[in-house]
């Protein structure tokens, strides 16, 4: 079972995960926010205790060449496997979103390319009982 | 006196009151009209008038335009509130009908509520006055209107409740509202701490008007849904959805309506008939009526509108139920509108096949299903409400969920925890109920798109293998 963890550590975690896949992309998109979100887990999702809750950090990646779009799904499917992440989806050619999981924090993240190229990242943490600061 | 008659004269009263106004100008014009006559007319050189008879003029012309303005308006206070208790009727007969299983066919529709409303002119402010209770929950009404109406009376609900559970649940929902997604906005369209409570929460960005989305999708979540859970299945559920589809298609506008109803929990759900009776069926398809008749394209060329509903579990037989009970004259199907069904780990609809949802406004082959390889509901599906969803014969489009999550040890040789992994973010339920909510294509059933993860009771953390 995952300790119980603070707030502030799952928060920086998920921001760590999201700047270093950043930094494997052959581009430097401005970053707007997409997603800024903490719930609680189902009840059986995975047999945490009660309270359990997963925290989620997502950002727009604005600002990145059309012709580098494919690049980055393809640089950040490399950088996870590399680093050992698994792959969990890549829905690619029907839709351009590719998602893994670290196995050894199970924090997970995924790329997704918009019918009109905007290209969007998203982080979120395993169910985790959070603790008080 | 039947609905269509209710309706009918209360859109005319409100007409009259309409055209009493046009005459109230008309005949203020004309008061005005004479005393700058007769002032004119007594000011004159050659006539030599007194002061006197000016000021006099002047003041009967202003008791005249106070006279006209009493009397008028006593008129239309009166024919206002008129108005406004002939609507209550109707407010009250839909309400009536959307809590009966066999519910008055001659009870107005959403679409008959929604075209009154629009006639009742100055008199919708009457009815949002005394009217409010019956006008909050009404499909048909306009959403921003009930939103506040919610919102008012869930701050009231809060003032004045003591029981410590209820307080517990109104004050959650709260929060929901409170808390949207990073650019989006709220809107309750519905909430009830009877019970096990309920709560209709649409969710849309903030530039994206609720009844103007191109795609709106419901997602209806499945056993032991309630109030006390409003905020995993809000976030959780509609907001994963919702933020799937603004990634996938960033330019279309979307909203995603979250319906929370009291749903049975796992076993009770199996008493045969048991979505019949709850009464939530018709009121679900009136929900689903009111949400067409509210996104009806107003140009007849816009021809792109989707509704799609998402029917987890025990959502499904939910839906199906509304679809088998729906008296057939009521289709909801609207012009310019096209409506989706996927149904997810569903056991089954109460449906004999996916072209019984037609009665819905859904054509055969917009209805899609899906169910993990390692969901429990596989050992019943096709047992208890009719066929599978999933099988040949019930021919829905059949779409790729992924194996889902596993829980070890199994329990007496059946994997555990009916409803793991399509709702984790990122899930390929997810990805695939976006996709079908922006009317494209899902990753077909074995794309091999998704991998396999296990759960072990004893170390409950995912495990991928």
């Amino acid at each position: 079972m995952k300790p119980v963890a603070l707030r502030a550590t799952v928060l920086e975690e998920a921001e760590r995960v999201i700047k270093e896949a950043l930094a494997a992309l052959p581009a430097a998109p401005i970053l707007r926010p997409l997603r800024q979100s903490e719930h609680e887990c189902e009840d059986a999702e995975t047999g945490a205790p009660d309270g359990s809750v997963r925290v989620g950090r997502g950002y727009w990646l604005d600002g990145v060449d059309g012709n580098l779009v494919s690049s980055c799904v393809d640089a950040i499917f490399r950088y996870w496997t590399a680093v050992g992440f698994r792959i969990i989806s890549d829905a690619r050619p029907t839709v351009m979103f590719v998602a893994a999981v670290d196995p050894a924090t199970l924090f997970g993240m995924s790329l997704a390319v918009g019918d009109d190229g905007t290209l969007s990242l998203v982080a979120f943490s395993p169910c985790t009982e959070l603790g008080e600061e | 006196m039947t609905s269509d008659r209710i309706g009918g004269s209360a859109a005319q009263i409100a007409s009259a009151v309409a055209r009493l106004d046009q005459q109230h100008e008309s005949a203020r014009a004309a008061v005005e009209s004479l005393a700058g006559r007769l002032a004119e007319i007594l000011g004159m050189p050659d006539r030599s008038a007194e002061a006197s008879w000016v000021a006099r003029v002047q003041e009967m012309r202003a008791v005249l335009l106070i006279r006209l303005d009493e009397e008028l308006g006593t008129i239309r206070v009166v024919a206002n509130r008129e108005v406004a208790d002939l609507f209550a009727v109707l407010l009250l007969t839909a309400r009536t009908a959307a809590r009966t299983p066999d519910g008055n066919s001659d009870a107005p529709t959403a679409r008959h509520i929604r075209a009154t409303w629009s006639q009742l002119g100055e008199a919708q402010a009457v009815v949002v006055r005394e009217h409010a209770a019956l006008l909050r929950d009404c499909d048909g009404v306009p959403v921003e209107v009930r939103d506040a109406l919610n919102r008012a009376s869930l701050a009231d609900e809060l003032d004045s409740t003591k029981k410590s559970s209820d307080r517990r649940r109104l004050k959650r929902l709260q929060e929901v509202i409170d808390t949207p997604p990073p650019g989006c906005r709220r809107y309750l369209l519905d909430y009830e701490v009877r019970g096990r409570g309920r709560a209709v929460i649409l969710t849309a960005p903030e530039d994206v008007s609720p009844e103007g989305a191109e795609f709106c999708l419901v997602v209806v979540p499945g056993a032991s849904s309630s109030l006390r859970n409003v905020r995993m299945h809000v976030v959780g559920k509609g907001d994963e959805v919702l933020e799937m589809m603004r990634r996938l298609s960033p330019k279309s506008s979307q909203c995603v309506v979250t319906y929370v109803w009291p749903s049975p929990r796992l076993f009770e759900g199996l008493v045969e008939r048991a979505f019949d009776r709850s009464g939530e069926a018709p009121r679900l398809r009136r929900f689903l009526e009111g949400l067409g008749v509210a996104r009806q394209p107003s140009d007849s060329n816009d021809d792109g509108r989707l509704i799609t509903v998402v029917a987890h579990s025990y959502g499904a037989n939910l839906l199906g139920t509304a679809a088998r009970t729906s008296p057939p004259e009521r289709g909801l199907k609207h012009k310019g509108l096209r409506r989706r069904v996927f149904l997810l780990g569903s056991s089954g609809t109460t449906l004999d096949r996916a072209s019984d949802f037609g009665v819905l406004g859904v054509a055969p082959e917009d209805v899609y299903s899906g169910v993990a390889t390692y969901d429990p509901v596989r050992a019943v599906s096709g047992a208890l409400y009719g066929p599978s969803p999933n099988s040949e014969e019930f021919g829905a489009v059949r779409v790729d969920v992924g194996p889902g999550t596993r829980i070890d040890p199994p329990a007496l040789g059946v994997p555990r925890a009916h409803t793991l992994g399509y709702w984790a973010p990122d899930s390929l339920a997810i990805l695939n109920a976006a996709l079908i909510g922006l009317g494209k294509d899902p990753i077909p059933k074995q794309s091999g798109v998704g991998v396999d993860s296990v759960v072990s009771r004893r170390d409950p953390s995912p495990e991928l293998t």
